[in-house]
């Protein structure tokens, strides 16, 4: 457990503070991918295509390091793209059959494409979402309770509670905001109502499930990115010693 | 309130049949290695009966694996409990060090065992990766903060706990003699108050401890978190179930999505991939070549 927490303090503390990325980033990155490897499979060896791999993905990446949300889009967009472009320029310099090393490459940056979608709808639209209403309503119990009860749950609990007279206009919607504040509110006789604001568990909420999303999409291409280098390195091994790849 | 009366949440129950699903291609995996053990080369046909075997059969509970897994668990205390997913990838394990182990000896070298090897291989990370971010990361978070909440509340003097937890939920023991084996409410809460005997035996009056099970096992419990607080004269015990149950269902469907996504992709993508490399297809339908070159 201590080399677990160890590891959240180093590795996912960084990865938090450099927020989410935006899906559009990661779907561009997929169709650059997928339009320059259909060029290759037309010019294939050229080392000039693959050059041009390398200088794209050097600047997509170095967009992604200039944008707020960071280190993940460093990492995938830069370590990816320039292990990938490195590892075909390495390996393409000694021809590889026309379709190994684009067919290896694509399906590579397609797994990963589609993890950089799956994983955040997944853990993000699914996961947090209804565990966000799930707290919500917890929180809603807990605002329609006697006041003795409700007061001593605010105090216990760290709540900022309070009880007013409700807009005519109506109970503003329950929700969590963007600094992961949730504010409930409820309806009380009298023309009264409560008002709940959790400032901890939904910032604990957003930030356990984005850590988990990062963390696994990171995982993922970082995996893919290795397994395609290693298997266009095992095409070139086995084509030096004469086989046929 | 008894045990019994934990009924599973829709997520937790879809949960569990996502989860079958995903064993059942891990299935597919240990008994492609089985037959991987045998003959050097994967015979096309086998996929059929292996395939069927392992999505419509069930497979793990035909076999009299429980003693193993109990031998093999009772070496760490990290699993207090099996299941069958742990069975699997323990199995998946041992199935990954054989064929690599058959490809150390050249004449029992082959491109199939050492691939399944590694797929073998690449399913226990992918399970490992998974649990250790969502069930022991996201989950154990979510758990961490309701056990912390109820250490607010257990500390409470004076106060009436029965009515508080009836209001928000909870299960409640506030009384007023030291916990003992013998007394009713032992037997009627003894899931929760024989953590305190077993891994606090010297609890001091006034300090409390927390404990949490992620399992949905009812008769452990399901998952719950629970507060233990001994007081001057007796204890308190708080425990959380309902609100956990649907953080419980969400994470267990993510997980099993993944799990199902990640290992279909490994085992029919490494099936795919041991296809095309054999040199046309009448080779991949046969039952592989007799030398041993592809």
């Amino acid at each position: 457990m201590a080399f677990y927490d160890y590891f959240l303090a180093l590795i996912l503390d960084p990865v938090m503070a450099g927020r989410n990325l935006a899906i559009v980033q990661s779907v561009t990155l997929w169709l650059l991918w997928a339009v320059l490897i259909a060029v290759l499979v037309v010019q294939t060896n050229k080392k000039i295509w693959y050059l041009l791999i390398l200088a794209v993905t050097v600047v997509v990446g170095v967009i992604g390091f200039a944008a707020p949300r960071g280190l993940e889009t460093i990492l995938t967009l830069t370590g990816g793209g320039l292990l990938i472009a490195g590892a075909m320029l390495f390996i393409g310099t000694r021809r590889l059959p026309v379709a190994v090393t684009p067919i290896i490459t694509s399906f590579a940056a397609m797994i990963i494409g589609a993890s950089m979608i799956i994983l955040p709808v997944l853990t993000l639209q699914y996961g947090f979402e209804t565990n966000k209403k799930h707290y919500l309503d917890r929180l809603t119990q807990i605002a329609a309770l006697d006041q003795e009860r409700f007061f001593l749950l605010c105090k216990q609990w760290h709540f900022s509670c309070g009880q007013q007279a409700a807009p005519a206009a109506g109970l503003p919607e329950s929700s969590m905001s963007s600094d992961g504040r949730m504010v409930v509110y409820h309806s009380m006789p009298d023309h009264q109502m409560r008002v709940v604001i959790d400032r901890q568990s939904g910032r604990l909420l957003r930030d356990s499930f984005q850590m988990a999303t990062e963390i696994q999409r990171l995982a993922v291409a970082l995996v893919w990115v290795l397994l395609a280098i290693v298997a266009m390195a095992g095409h070139r091994w086995r084509m030096r010693r004469g086989c046929k790849v | 309130m008894s045990l019994s009366d934990a009924a599973p949440s829709l997520h937790t129950v879809v949960a569990d049949f996502l989860g079958n699903i995903s064993e059942s291609v891990m299935t597919v995996a240990v008994l492609v290695a089985v037959v991987l053990m045998v003959r050097r080369y994967l015979p096309v046909k086998s996929l059929i009966p292996i395939a069927l075997v392992a999505y419509f059969v069930d497979f793990w509970r035909w076999l009299p694996v429980d003693p193993l897994l109990r031998f093999i668990l009772s070496f760490s205390a990290r699993f207090p409990k099996a299941n069958t997913g742990l069975l699997i990838c323990i199995v998946l394990g041992f199935c990954a060090i054989i064929l690599w182990g058959l490809c150390c000896y050249r004449p029992w070298r082959s491109r199939d065992r050492f691939v399944w090897g590694l797929v073998c291989a690449a399913l226990v990370t992918t399970t490992i990766f998974f649990h250790l971010v969502t069930i022991h990361g996201v989950m154990r978070i979510s758990f961490m903060q309701a056990e912390q909440r109820l250490g607010q509340l257990v500390r409470l003097p004076d106060y009436d706990l029965a009515g508080l937890c009836a209001a928000i939920d909870l299960e409640c023991v506030d009384a007023s003699q030291p916990l003992q084996t013998s007394d009713k409410i032992y037997h009627q809460y003894q899931v929760f108050l024989e953590p305190r005997l077993t891994r606090r035996p010297t609890l001091p009056p006034g300090q409390q401890f927390g404990f949490s099970w992620r399992n949905p096992d009812p008769t452990a419990g399901g998952p719950y978190v629970a507060r233990y607080q001994e007081t001057a004269k007796g204890y308190r015990l708080m425990v959380d179930r309902r609100s956990l149950g649907l953080v419980f269902g969400t994470q267990s469907v993510i997980f099993s999505v993944q799990m199902i996504l990640a290992h279909h992709f490994w085992v029919w993508g490494g099936i795919i991939l041991l296809l095309v490399h054999r040199r046309g297809w009448r080779l991949v339908w046969s039952k592989g070549p007799k030398n041993g070159v592809l």
